[in-house]
């Protein structure tokens, strides 16, 4: 029997189609104002790319931050557990999860059974988040893609000292008033996300294997940074930002035949 | 022309002399004003000022909550990052229990293991005789723990020599405060270097640059300085505070810092080894110093105030406190309140330097001054 | 519990009805009524008595003073002077939905929101002339230096004394020497304030009923441990009050013992009827205070099946002493406090407590600005993680709802949950 996971997060939504472990369908698509809207939307793209009619689903597990506004789930489960489980389905080697979403991270620890065994995640503010590397973006008039390219070791590394988003912004503008090279600033701002994430992962220890979930998985300069920070490699999905969704739907399959 | 090379000179040497410090291999660490370093002294250690850090406390934001005081995270920073390069040049730390953030850094330092020795020194409160009493009883233990850990005897007439020696040095720096009420010859801020310095050195080094200095730099200075005559307070001041405020024209008269004037007070009796322990000697200096706003007695100079500025002819006030530290937030809000006619200007830091917007504002404040 | 007030008498009125001291007796003589509800008889009975410390600060006839959290009251209740706990009174404020009014006076005066909210709240309606201005301002360093900054400022800006009790690091014998020191200056201090001699009987008393509170505190932990133990922290956080100022008075050992009492009653008659209660599928710890507004988490953590069975502030710190030698009977219990001074001994009593309890997680609320309780948090995961022990950490405030994202909150307490499944 089908099942499927949707990943409703602060920025964009995912849902994944399951059946007997093979996946249907995969959409993605931004979040915007309404997370009841955009989950209804991704699913019924999901249902026509797999051709199925939403009868045809046995279960439904919803996660990510608009859980609960799906109203035709048919249980909440937290992007915790949804990223733990999806990581170790793609990697059953994997120990640490490190998942920088839209307006949370999170560090997740694994059993060797694919357990989550404790987790933490960031404190209120966005510093260190997928929505502090937007907001930077926004301040130095460019976008995630520039973010994204890893540059030369040659180059500098801006000193970004506030930990606040805020203030965070209004250095970098001080930075690029005062003629400093872009991608330097860039580099600043990737490091600062990096050591925070590193903060975070020591509370709870990293072991290998480490995969890295979430949109800003995606952004190649900072995953490199995080590795040479942490002198370990580091594993990225195909779709970083579909491993909740994944999660999800692999917990929809158990609870189905339940 | 030739004078100008001379203390630049000075500077320099003095400069060369503190990174020299940075590789030796017998410091033992303090941070807050309150440190007995003459027992550090006395156990052969170089007492040496940690310095902290610029800059963002990352690790340090694994093991301390991040409503700490930047300083303590920051310094914990330091200590990590020296640690991780595999670099062994603290012999120890020391930290007194001087707030609740100095506690936690020092629960971290002692849970990660990474220094060979740290000790925690409890401080009262007060300034009264049980204080004293309580106060000189620590301090006995801690010359006996750190004697212990350095393999030596604690050597009391060791201590009384340690104690005479950094007297002098105090002496020294404390005759550049007398007269400022009038014209000066030497701003705020070539105090603050040498006063850093004097937390630095050993005893015998800093004697030898003092007397250089007041040779061949204090008895040469004629001219008196011109500009707003400036007050500062507060917590600690990032490095080149004071070299940034006198670049722009102030003229630092007077300091309330704890690595400052305070730094500096003595008992003005002489100690007599006869008359009793040094333990109560060090006890009685360190508790009647002018008091951290930790302290009990801290917000009675606030009566004063207003009349200490007058007597210095204080154009305007510079506070400078670090994001989320209680005792100098609580302080400065009596502070801002007594200050009715005297223009002040309140700087809250994150021990990240000297921002682009502070920058702005102290110019804009000397312009107003001005 | 306060729902009942809050729902049927303050809506639609101003908060300045709460400074007439008739509106206590009138709610005192209510809970004698039986015509507010609760669910424990010993739980009116710490409102009655909180209600007759409050009406009598309003009333003005007998000196009141403001205590920080763990200052000796013994000394209070023998010289008759109220106490008043700024921290609980902002508990209290907070959950009859006011304390807005208090934080933004303070803010409107740049108080910032860096620190405490029970303070800024409280300070609050000092400055806004809501609360009378205090005889004197008592604090005790240990646990929570912010307050002794708070109480030494507003000390200097009323002009009145500020009594400081300055608590050392370490339990020895040269802290127990200071400590008993200071007190017996502080009692010179405080009959200056009362205006008469503190007799020794009165001190004994005072003394005595500690502890005999203590006594009846530890009989109430002891049934706390029983599987059918109904009392939950969301219902003993009401006794928070007595806690905090309780000590010394002479009706607080009563109402102890009548919570014990209670207890038992229930286990028994949960032991009696048919499977008596459902054991919950996880017991948890709860560390620090909680929020004081509606908020939901630990409803919340008992409609899934989790239990707060215990929480560390009920943890009696403090061992028996000759209650004939009251000020070192004090001076001791000053020391003993487990959540000052070095952080082992914390560690030490959390997974004491833990296992008295037989919890299957620990949960600790951050309160915004609490640099004591929430410093070392990860060092203190790190000693729970040694022993299984999983810990959860909800960054928040007790008092300053702005600072409570609720979607957070919930996706955190919901991922612990999976986590102990």
């Amino acid at each position: 029997m089908p099942v499927a996971g949707i990943d409703i997060g602060s920025l964009s939504t995912e849902v994944v189609i399951l059946k007997k472990e093979e996946m249907l369908a995969q959409v993605i698509i931004p979040t915007g104002a309404n997370s009841k809207l955009a989950a209804e939307k991704a699913m019924k793209e999901a249902l026509e790319k797999s051709g199925l009619s939403f009868n045809e689903l046995g279960y439904i597990v919803a996660t990510g931050y608009g859980r609960v506004s799906v109203p035709f789930a048919n249980k909440k489960v937290t992007e915790i557990s949804c990223h733990g489980k999806g990581a170790f389905f793609l990697h059953p080697g994997v120990r640490t999860v490190i998942d920088i979403g839209g307006q949370d991270s999170k560090v997740i620890r694994l059993s060797p059974q694919g357990k989550v065994i404790d987790f933490v995640m960031n404190e209120k503010c966005a510093a260190g988040t997928g929505r502090f590397l937007e907001v930077m973006a926004h301040a130095l008039e460019t976008d995630l893609e520039e973010m994204s390219r890893p540059s030369a070791p040659s180059v500098k590394t801006a000193n970004i000292s506030s930990m606040c988003t805020v203030f965070a912004e209004s250095e970098v503008v001080s930075l690029v008033a005062e003629g400093h090279p872009r991608e330097e600033i860039i580099k600043g701002i990737i490091y600062s996300v990096v050591e925070r994430t590193i903060s975070l992962a020591r509370r709870v220890g990293v072991e290998e294997e480490l995969m890295m979930t979430g949109g800003v998985a995606k952004n190649i300069a900072l995953r490199e940074a995080l590795e040479k920070s942490l002198g370990i490699k580091i594993t990225v999905p195909d779709e970083p930002q579909a491993v909740g969704a994944l999660g999800a739907a692999l917990l929809a399959a158990e609870e189905a035949v339940k | 022309m030739e004078q100008q090379a001379v203390e630049k000179a000075f500077w320099e040497r003095l400069e060369e002399e503190k990174n020299k410090l940075l590789q030796k291999k017998e410091k033992l660490a303090w941070i807050c004003s309150y440190t007995p370093v003459e027992i550090i002294s006395a156990c052969k250690l170089h007492p040496y000022r940690f310095p902290g850090r610029e800059g963002t406390p990352f690790s340090a934001d694994s093991y301390l909550h991040s409503s700490l005081c930047f300083f303590a995270r920051c310094s914990l920073e330091r200590v990590l990052k020296e640690a991780g390069k595999g670099k062994d040049v603290l012999a120890g730390m020391v930290l007194v229990n001087s707030c609740i953030s100095m506690l936690h850094f020092y629960h971290a330092l002692e849970k990660l293991g990474c220094l060979p020795f740290v000790y925690l020194l409890d401080l009262p409160r007060d300034n009264s005789e049980q204080a004293r009493h309580y106060y000189a009883a620590n301090l006995r233990g801690f010359h006996q723990a750190l004697s212990k850990h350095c393999g030596c005897e604690s050597n009391e007439s060791e201590l009384w020599e340690q104690i005479y020696l950094f007297r002098e040095n105090r002496g020294r720096l404390w005759e550049l405060y007398a007269g400022r009420n009038g014209e000066v010859a030497i701003d705020g801020d070539e105090i603050m270097r040498l006063v850093n310095a004097f937390t630095v050195l050993s005893p015998e080094k800093f004697s030898n640059f003092f007397a250089v200095y007041r040779e061949n730099i204090l008895g040469k200075r004629k001219n008196n300085l011109s500009g707003p005559r400036l007050f500062i307070t507060g917590s600690f001041v990032p490095e080149g505070l004071t070299g940034f405020i006198r670049e722009l024209g102030g003229v630092l008269v007077l300091d309330d810092l704890c690595i400052g004037r305070r730094m500096l007070q003595f008992p003005p009796e002489e100690p007599d080894e006869a008359d009793g322990d040094p333990y109560s000697y060090l006890a009685r200096l360190y508790l009647g110093k002018d008091p951290c706003p930790r302290m009990q007695q801290a917000y009675e100079k606030l009566e004063e105030i207003e009349k200490t500025l007058k007597t210095y002819h204080i154009d305007g006030v510079i506070f400078y406190y670090l994001k989320f530290c209680d005792p100098w937030y609580y302080y400065g809000q009596l502070l801002k309140e007594k200050l009715n006619n005297i223009p002040l200007l309140v700087l809250e830091g994150e021990h990240a330097g000297i921002t682009g917007q502070m920058r702005t504002r102290i110019s804009a404040f000397l312009e107003m001054l001005s | 519990m306060y729902d009942f007030i809050k729902n049927k008498i303050i809506r639609g009125k101003t908060p300045s009805m709460f400074r007439l001291p008739f509106v206590y007796s009138l709610g005192k003589a209510m809970v004698r009524c039986n015509l507010l509800k609760f669910s424990y008889r010993s739980a009116a009975m710490t409102v009655e008595y909180g209600m007759e410390q409050i009406r009598r600060i309003f009333k003005g006839r007998s000196p009141y003073v403001w205590v920080s959290a763990f200052f000796p009251t013994e000394f209070l209740h023998a010289l008759d002077i109220v106490s008043f706990s700024p921290e609980v009174i902002s508990a209290l404020i907070t959950s009859l939905g006011f304390q807005n009014n208090f934080l933004e006076e303070a803010e409107s005066r740049w108080w910032s929101r860096d620190n405490c909210s029970f303070h800024r709240c409280a300070m609050g309606g000092l400055i806004s002339n809501f609360y009378p201005v205090p005889a004197a301002f008592c604090a005790s360093s240990h646990l929570c230096e912010g307050g002794v900054f708070l109480f030494n400022n507003l000390a200097r800006r009323y002009h009145r004394p500020f009594i400081l009790l300055d608590t050392p690091l370490d339990n020895n014998d040269n802290s127990l020497l200071y400590v008993t020191r200071q007190l017996q200056k502080i009692i010179t201090l405080l009959e200056g304030v009362a205006g008469t001699r503190l007799r020794v009987e009165k001190l004994e008393e005072a003394v005595f009923n500690t502890e005999k509170t203590r006594q009846a505190m530890l009989k109430v932990n002891e049934l706390r441990r029983h599987p059918y133990s109904p009392l939950r922290s969301k219902d003993a956080f009401a006794y928070l009050y007595l806690y905090f100022t309780g000590m010394g008075s002479r009706v607080v050992p009563g109402i102890y013992e009548t919570l014990a009492a209670e207890l038992e009653k229930k286990i028994k008659e949960s032991q009696n009827s048919k499977g008596g209660e459902t054991s919950p599928r996880y017991r948890l710890l709860w560390m620090h205070l909680q929020p004081f507004y509606q908020n939901g988490i630990m409803d919340y953590l008992e409609a899934n099946g989790a239990e707060l069975v215990f929480e560390d502030f009920s943890h009696v710190y403090w061992e028996s002493w000759d209650p004939g030698r009251p000020l070192e009977y004090i001076a001791n219990r000053m020391l003993a406090h487990f959540n000052y001074g070095r952080i082992e001994r914390r560690i030490k009593v959390i997974k004491e407590l833990a296992r008295r309890y037989n919890v299957d997680g620990v949960i600790h609320f951050s309160h915004w600005g609490c640099r004591q309780s929430c410093g070392s948090l990860n060092i203190i995961r790190n000693s729970l993680q040694e022993e299984g022990l999983p810990f959860l950490v909800l960054d928040g405030d007790c008092v300053d709802s702005r600072n409570f994202a609720s979607g957070q909150v919930q996706t955190r307490i919901d991922g612990f949950l999976e986590m102990l499944a």
